[in-house]
């Protein structure tokens, strides 16, 4: 490999004048990562689309209605209305909240996933480029960070800040954002070592043009793949803290909120309150995690061993 | 090494520090616990007094040196809900948190260590690509859900396990605990399940790992040249290895296991600290909020410190090699 | 008496995606009773695999495919695992090229010497302990009663080597494979060690295959010698027989790039190119890419030249014999 290619731009034989055919030639190879990106594609289509697919806005109250609560699946409506999930506890239509549960868990998950991964490169970057002191003392913040359990860390944030959405996307953002930090930490020290960079540093780049234009696309190949994981493993984190009422105010109910409130019912048999949206969590989790694993096989050979 | 310990003891004590600040100041910005006391009658003269009786009335920083000093001693103050000291309520209640997080560790490990070998073995099985996919899951899936669905299956369904509580205990050394009764057992198995999850695949990974490098491993092969048997080999010579990075990675993971039965215990109603904490944020009291977090804190630092001493002891490699991770 | 080793194109074989790679190719040679057979080659020359093949240690996707191993007149190709396993460190003992690696790090020596005793039944507890105490204090270990309750990090790399071959001689084996014992050892301790083991076997006629790339070790040790390359013995006989008229003309570029004293300011001779990675071996023999006396006969499968009993060359052009 030279030093300029990185590990993201190996040219492959067939195609290196288009490194985005051939990596999406490398992923297709893998029918359950093609699974995944489908189911997800699926997933995020009917979310934001939500609007206009769900058969009912669950929130607008004049379309509920609450003589219709805890109907079992697939019973019918007053007004002939069939409810394929069933209703819950205030006659809402489950497959429209789940719907629209699963729009504010994916972009709960996507947002902070995404801040996180902003704070965390630069954060990164900076004390692998600087070292020194400064390297060492965000390093000690960051192991400080990590080990601290997330979900502690969350719930002490959230008893501080109380619900809401960009309360919860904040505390999503400061458990996850060490991560990032010490993966392009890491990916950047050994990059900055290697010849390229030094050609950078005798031409007399300017530091921004070094670090973001020739230290980050180096480590985008990790980025994308820890980003990821991250983005999963954030929406299952946010459900659970909105299953225990420490998330998402009712108002903005996601999945978490949704299980929680069919958690109450569960006991008298009502099971499709909670069983159907964290079916709905559990395929949105594993299909991004499926497309995670492929693109870690294919972009972070490092990673393989 | 006494440097070493030292450094770490230092370092150790600076982060409970900055958690007590972080916590205090943290919650002590939180919502009006006032109105949780006073009545809709309630008048100015009324409400003052509750403030007073609270400490409310004094600077933050006050309160502080205050909840400092307290700390030292063990004493965080009374809940305002139960009115008796806040540390005595987490405490009475911290056992049944530890079994539950002790029990989940132990299954962890007897369930995960031979799925992971089985796996590090054949890897290319089907048998192996099922467990890996599984523990895949387990890092992923919001464990709290599948407390819910085994409650409905096991509990709901078939009726063979209770869903909440803690069932029968029995008195060992002064402790109540659930696992010796036949009663407590049925109420600890789907709880403990549910939070090992996690450390379940985690110990797959690790099993899997260390069985990949031991067993191409130079004494592996010079074990086998001795004329040895497989059974030796492998229970011996190979899980002798394999377990001491298990044992120090579950012995680091005991801190979030306990953090993280507040989840499972919510789910269960299992009577642990986490469940009391939970119940503690819905009406705002502090000090039981406070006592939870700093005992986890202090907990969770005490471990990282003892297994990172521990590991140096016992394994003269490590102090030449740098940190364990 | 009939040789206790006696291998007759012994082949063993790695499966991998390419292709079947032959690491040992048809190899054949004998170890006489209490004898020590030097088997020389690079690294690469499959010399390691052979030793692995002889003790059925051969792991997937490697396997003996073809030949005879008879040990003690019988063949061991194809025994079944539990035969191997009696045969294992009670009559074939082996000892391990990086002392570092070899003992178990977490179990204390006692442990791994006892179980190497109990495993073919021979000792109680306490028996077997002394017993193994004593064999440390054979292979020249110092206060042994203590290094018996040591982990091997404890001790030193030229300690462990002695207690690696203190377990492979407790049995009295009839044959000790070594495979390049001493390469990872000072070369003070190195000498000792060779010293050592020479004794040893001799005492308790042991034979010894004694593998390394070091001829200068051989030289010293050896009976006879056994030169392999990529996978092939080229050349064997008579350790002075083989080192003084060598026959085959990669023993001979081999014996010119050993640095001698009186020398000093003349260039060594090296063999050109390097030793083929398995899979590239040349049709024919194997050396002809680097041979200077190639030519196109060399394409054809060389003959055994045989100039004195006991002593064989694998080559179509071999060096004339001529007093150096």
């Amino acid at each position: 490999m030279t030093a300029a290619g990185g590990v993201g731009r190996k040219p492959a034989a067939d195609g290196a004048d288009r490194p985005f055919r051939t990596f999406a030639r490398r992923y297709a190879q893998s029918a359950s990562a093609m699974i995944g990106l489908v189911v997800f594609v699926a997933i995020l289509l009917l979310a934001f689309g939500s609007s206009w697919i769900a058969p009912q806005n669950p929130y607008d109250l004049r379309q509920v209605d609450l003589l219709d609560n805890l109907l079992e699946p697939g019973s019918t409506s007053f007004s002939g209305m069939t409810y394929w999930l069933g209703t819950d506890r205030q006659g809402r239509d489950m497959l429209s909240a789940i719907l629209y549960g699963l729009r504010i868990s994916l972009i709960v998950g996507g947002l902070s996933g995404i801040l996180a991964l902003i704070v965390g490169t630069v954060v990164g970057l900076v004390a692998a480029y600087v070292g020194g002191r400064t390297d060492a003392a965000i390093m000690r913040v960051v192991d400080l960070q990590l080990s601290i359990p997330a979900i502690l860390v969350a719930l002490i944030l959230l008893v501080v800040l109380g619900t809401g959405v960009e309360k919860i996307i904040f505390a999503l953002v400061v458990v996850q954002w060490a991560y990032f930090a010490r993966t392009v930490r890491g990916v950047a020290l050994a990059e900055n070592s290697r010849e390229y960079m030094d050609a950078a540093r005798v031409l007399r780049l300017g530091h921004a043009r070094i670090l973001f234009g020739h230290l980050l696309p180096n480590c985008m190949p990790t980025l994308i793949v820890i980003a990821t994981v991250q983005v999963a493993s954030s929406i299952s984190l946010e459900a659970t803290l909105s299953f225990l009422g420490l998330g998402l105010p009712p108002t903005q109910p996601s999945l978490g909120l949704l299980i929680a409130n069919g958690f109450a019912f569960m006991m008298s048999g009502k099971y499709w309150i909670s069983v159907f949206p964290g079916i709905a969590l559990l395929v949105t989790i594993v299909s991004i995690n499926m497309i995670g694993d492929r693109l870690r096989d294919i972009l972070n050979p490092r990673l393989q061993r | 090494m006494s440097a070493f310990i030292l450094r770490r003891l230092l370092q150790s004590l600076f982060v409970v520090f900055v958690m007590t600040l972080l916590v205090f100041f943290g919650v002590n910005v939180i919502g009006n616990p006032v109105y949780v006391f006073a009545s809709p009658d309630c008048n100015q003269a009324c409400v003052n007094g509750i403030i007073r009786s609270l400490g409310l009335d004094r600077p933050v920083w006050e309160q502080y040196v205050y909840f400092m000093n307290g700390a030292v001693r063990g004493q965080l103050g009374n809940s305002f809900t139960f009115g008796v000291p806040a540390m005595q309520l987490i405490l009475e209640r911290l056992p049944a948190t530890l079994e539950l997080a002790f029990a989940s560790l132990v299954l962890a490990i007897l369930v995960g260590l031979p799925l992971g070998m089985w796996a590090g073995m054949r890897p290319d099985a089907l048998s192996s690509r099922a467990i890996m996919t599984v523990s895949t899951l387990g890092f992923s899936v919001p464990t709290f859900w599948i407390g819910l669905i085994l409650i409905l299956f096991f509990s709901v369904h078939l009726g063979w396990l209770p869903a909440v509580g803690r069932g029968d205990t029995v008195s060992v050394l002064g402790i109540e605990v659930s696992f010796l009764t036949l009663d407590g057992l049925s109420h600890l198995i789907m709880p403990a399940f549910t939070l090992a999850l996690f450390n379940t695949s985690l110990v797959i990974r690790l099993a899997r790992a260390g069985m990949r490098e031991v067993l191409y491993a130079d004494f592996v092969k010079f074990a086998r040249s001795k004329g040895l048997s497989p059974s030796r080999i492998l229970f011996v010579h190979v899980l002798k290895n394999i377990m001491i990075p298990i044992v120090t990675v579950m012995g680091m993971e005991f801190g979030g296991t306990v953090a993280f039965a507040v989840v499972t215990e919510s789910i269960f109603s299992w009577p642990g600290a986490g469940k009391m904490l939970i119940d503690a944020i819905e009406v705002l009291d502090r000090p039981l909020i406070v006592a939870y977090l700093m005992l986890v804190v202090v907990m969770f630092v005490v471990i990282n410190l003892v297994v990172d001493i521990l590991y140096s002891l016992l394994d003269p490699r490590i102090r030449f090699s740098g940190a364990a991770r | 008496m009939a040789p206790i080793l006696q291998v007759r194109d012994l082949t063993t074989v790695f499966q991998t995606d390419a292709g079947p790679l032959t690491a040992v190719d048809r190899v054949s040679f004998d170890v006489g009773r209490g004898e020590i057979l030097g088997l020389v080659g690079e690294s690469g020359s499959g010399k390691t695999v052979t030793g692995f093949s002889l003790l059925g240690l051969v792991d997937p996707p490697g396997r003996v495919a073809g030949g005879r191993v008879l040990f003690d007149g019988r063949d061991l190709v194809g025994l079944p695992e539990p035969e191997w396993r009696r045969l294992r460190g009670r009559r074939i003992a082996m000892v391990f090229q990086d002392p570092m690696m070899t003992l178990n790090p977490v179990l204390r020596i006692d442990t791994q010497m006892v179980e190497a005793l109990k495993a073919h039944g021979v000792a109680d507890g306490r028996d077997a302990w002394g017993r193994s105490r004593d064999a440390l204090g054979r292979v020249g270990i110092a206060a042994p009663e203590e290094r018996m309750r040591a982990y091997p990090h404890q001790l030193s790399g030229g300690m462990r080597q002695r207690v690696a071959i203190a377990i492979a001689l407790l049995h009295d084996p009839d044959l000790v494979i070594a495979d390049e014992p001493t390469t990872a050892l000072d070369v003070t301790i190195q000498g000792q060690i060779l010293y050592e083991v020479q004794g040893l076997c001799r005492r308790s006629g042991t034979a010894l295959l004694w593998i390394t790339h070091d001829l200068a070790v051989v030289a010293g040790l050896a009976d006879r010698i056994a030169v392999m390359y990529a996978g092939r013995i080229v050349e064997q006989g008579g350790v002075d027989d083989v080192l003084d008229r060598p026959g085959h003309h990669y023993t001979r570029g081999l014996l010119a790039s050993v640095p001698r004293p009186g020398r000093r300011w003349a260039r060594l001779p090296q063999i050109p190119g390097r030793i083929p990675s398995l899979g590239t071996v040349p049709s024919g023999c194997g050396f002809r890419t680097r041979c200077g006396r190639a030519d196109a006969a060399c394409e054809a499968e060389p003959p055994v030249v045989a100039p004195a009993p006991g002593r064989e060359v694998r080559c179509h052009h071999p060096v004339p014999d001529e007093p150096r």
